[in-house]
Formats: C-alpha cells, sequence, structure tokens
C-alpha cells in the first residue's frame, strides 16, 4: 500500500523539492507551509507519516506536534529541524514524536523513517481497533 | 562600573552577537537543505535516465535555476554575516545611522518573521552620523526591536523611524497592538534603559497595559561609555 506523508515547513523550495523526490520514491506527499495549515490537513487525512519543521513562523514546530497527537494521538511525527538540540530532542519524545533528524537530511534514512512510521501507525490502528471492538462485544455481553 | 553591571552588558553584547551569527546560521542551513535537495533531484533525474526514462531538459534546467536562486540567497545571507561580524572591528569611527539601521533591519527580520510581525523603516530624508562602535549602536537598537516584539502580536507592524536632532541621533520604535504581559516585559526595559545610559544617550519607555509599546532614543553624537 502506498504511504501517504505529509510536509510542514516554512521553507516553500525545500518542501516543494523533497515532496517531488518523495513522489518519485511512490509516496503521496501533501504539503504545508505552517502550522495551523497543517494541523488542517491532519484533521481532514490520515497521514502515514508527518515530516514536521521546528521553527517555523506562528506556531513552532513543537507546539503543532502536541497539538498533532491531541488530534491524532497515533500519528507518527518526525522532526526536521537546522539543529538538533538535547532540549529540543528531549521535548519532541516527550510529546511523541517518531525522531528529530538534522537538515540536510539523507532521502534514504528519511524513507526509511517514513517505512517506520507507517508500520508503527498500522501496528497502532490494529491495536485501537481491537480495542474497540473488545469495549463493544463488553457492551453487548457477548 | 561596577563588576556586577560590566558582566551583563558584556554577557548581553555577546547574546546580541549571538542571536543574529545563530539566526544567519540557520538560515543559510535552509538554503543549503534547499540545495541539497535540488541536488538529489537531479540525481533522482539521472537514475530515471539510466533506467531508460528520457531526460527533461525543462526540468533539468529550472532545477539549475532553483539551484542557482538559492546559491545568490546564500550568498545575501553570508554578505549579512560578514558585514555584521565587522561591526565589532573598531572601537570607534563613524557610523552611517541609515546605513546601519537598515543592516540591522536585514538581520532581525527573521525574528520580526517568526512573529508574523513586519518590520517597517522610515529614515527621513536626513543621513545623520554618529561616532562611536556600530556594534553598540546596533545592539542598542536590536534591544528596543526586541521589546517591540516580545510585545508583538501576529500582523503587527512595528515602526522604527529616524527622526532630526539637533542633539545627536533620535530612533523610536512602536509596536501596534495593546501591551499584555508587562511583567514580562519589564527585564528587557530595564536593560535597554541600562545599555541607553551606558553609553550616555537617554530613553523614554512607554509600557502601559493595554496600550501599544513606544520607544524613543536619543543618542548622543558620540558614543562612548560612561565615566
Amino acid at each position: 500500500m502506498t504511504s501517504r506523508v505529509l510536509l510542514i515547513d516554512d521553507e516553500r523550495e525545500f518542501v516543494e523539492t523533497l515532496a517531488e523526490r518523495l513522489e518519485v520514491r511512490g509516496l503521496m506527499v501533501d504539503t504545508a507551509h505552517d502550522g495551523a495549515s497543517g494541523l488542517a490537513l491532519v484533521s481532514e487525512k490520515s497521514f502515514d507519516a508527518i515530516l514536521l519543521d521546528l521553527a517555523m513562523p506562528g506556531m513552532d514546530g513543537i507546539e503543532t506536534l502536541r497539538r498533532i497527537r491531541e488530534t491524532s494521538p497515533i500519528s507518527q511525527v518526525i522532526l526536521l529541524t537546522g539543529r538538533a538540540t538535547v532540549k529540543n530532542g528531549v521535548e519532541a519524545m516527550r510529546l511523541g514524536a517518531l525522531d528529530v533528524l538534522e537538515k540536510p537530511v539523507d532521502i534514504q534514512t528519511l524513507v526509511e523513517k517514513i517505512e517506520e512510521a507507517a508500520t508503527n501507525k498500522m501496528r497502532l490502528r490494529e491495536e485501537q481497533i481491537a480495542s474497540e471492538m473488545s469495549d463493544i462485544m463488553k457492551k453487548k455481553g457477548w | 562600573m561596577s563588576a556586577t553591571k560590566e558582566t551583563l552588558l558584556r554577557e548581553k553584547g555577546f547574546g546580541f552577537f549571538g542571536a543574529i551569527t545563530a539566526s544567519l546560521s540557520h538560515q543559510m542551513n535552509n538554503v543549503l537543505a534547499t540545495i541539497n535537495e535540488l541536488s538529489g533531484l537531479l540525481d533522482d533525474f539521472l537514475l530515471a535516465a539510466e533506467k531508460g526514462k528520457p531526460l527533461d531538459p525543462e526540468r533539468l534546467r529550472k532545477a539549475t535555476q532553483r539551484i542557482a536562486a538559492q546559491v545568490e540567497r546564500g550568498q545575501d545571507y553570508i554578505k549579512r554575516l560578514n558585514r555584521f561580524a565587522h561591526t565589532v572591528d573598531e572601537p570607534t569611527g563613524v557610523i552611517d545611522v541609515r546605513d546601519s539601521l537598515e543592516a540591522l533591519s536585514l538581520l532581525c527580520r527573521r525574528f520580526a518573521t517568526l512573529k508574523r510581525a513586519e518590520l517597517h523603516l522610515d529614515l527621513g530624508t536626513q543621513a545623520p552620523v554618529l561616532e562611536g562602535c556600530i556594534f553598540d549602536f546596533q545592539h542598542i537598537v536590536f534591544r528596543g526591536l526586541r521589546i517591540a516584539l516580545a510585545a508583538a502580536e501576529e500582523g503587527d507592524r512595528i515602526e522604527v523611524r529616524l527622526l532630526p536632532s539637533a542633539d545627536g541621533v533620535r530612533v523610536t520604535i512602536t509596536g501596534q497592538s495593546p501591551v499584555g504581559d508587562i511583567a514580562q516585559l519589564r527585564p528587557l526595559v530595564e536593560f535597554f534603559e541600562l545599555l541607553v545610559a551606558e553609553l550616555r544617550g537617554q530613553t523614554v519607555v512607554e509600557l502601559e497595559t493595554d496600550a501599544p509599546i513606544a520607544l524613543s532614543l536619543l543618542l548622543p553624537r558620540r558614543l562612548r561609555p560612561a565615566d
């Protein structure tokens, strides 16, 4: 199944080029240039992986990550940053990011991370469905 | 000057230097990350060609033009960084005030962008000069801008005006939205006032809840530390 990826970054040329490269590799890609637009897309569509810039105008990457996880707790978010500090990394992982990668990023590493994200998301979704089924069965007394 | 005051001034000076160089190096890294993707895209075209897909000259040309545009952007950042680095070369020299304010505005553009605010310069028609260190002059104005940016809301316009003065140079910095959290701004204002006084300048800061921030700065023709 084709993975669907969301790129959120205010650097337009970077986002458009990376999107093009990921599409060449068979991925479906949506793009957003700020946190608010990214959140709007997250509420409309389901993504296997979300690549999120840390430093953005308005809502920064950490705040966007927090809100994505509130809206969609099984979202798999990979932070992209020009400077991966220990503080940023710890905060991002605490909020549930899958990983923090430094720009410039190696495309093969990125694709492997996206595949990992897609696998995680599928597993978590299956667990979610199993849990919902179990709740239904309990309510019905089956 | 007390040891504490001297330490504070030195640390804050380093802080200004660090903030500007970090901002510009971050922007340079974005340029390099974009060039990395664009050169990777050219690689992707070549790989596809090796597998039999014809090369599209127009797509290649567009990619190389985009790389050239990023190189130009990167050169611009490097020039700004280099110019800023040289502001500490001379402890005293001629400061072209208009030129220094324009350069500082470019350096601070990203800080305004991150707050989704806009910096607007009104430099008038005169071309005043000061005698002193460009770094000191830019540091003072930066601290004033920092206060205005801390008070700014999304969409705000921060006006920096250069006004004629017989006694030296007058710069005003005004915000747009009413100030919310005064407590957050007070330490910034206190340091700004200390810095201005240290170079024998005068400042008036209008800091009231529910009114826009307004700073007025008067610097003497000769910037030199107070005894």
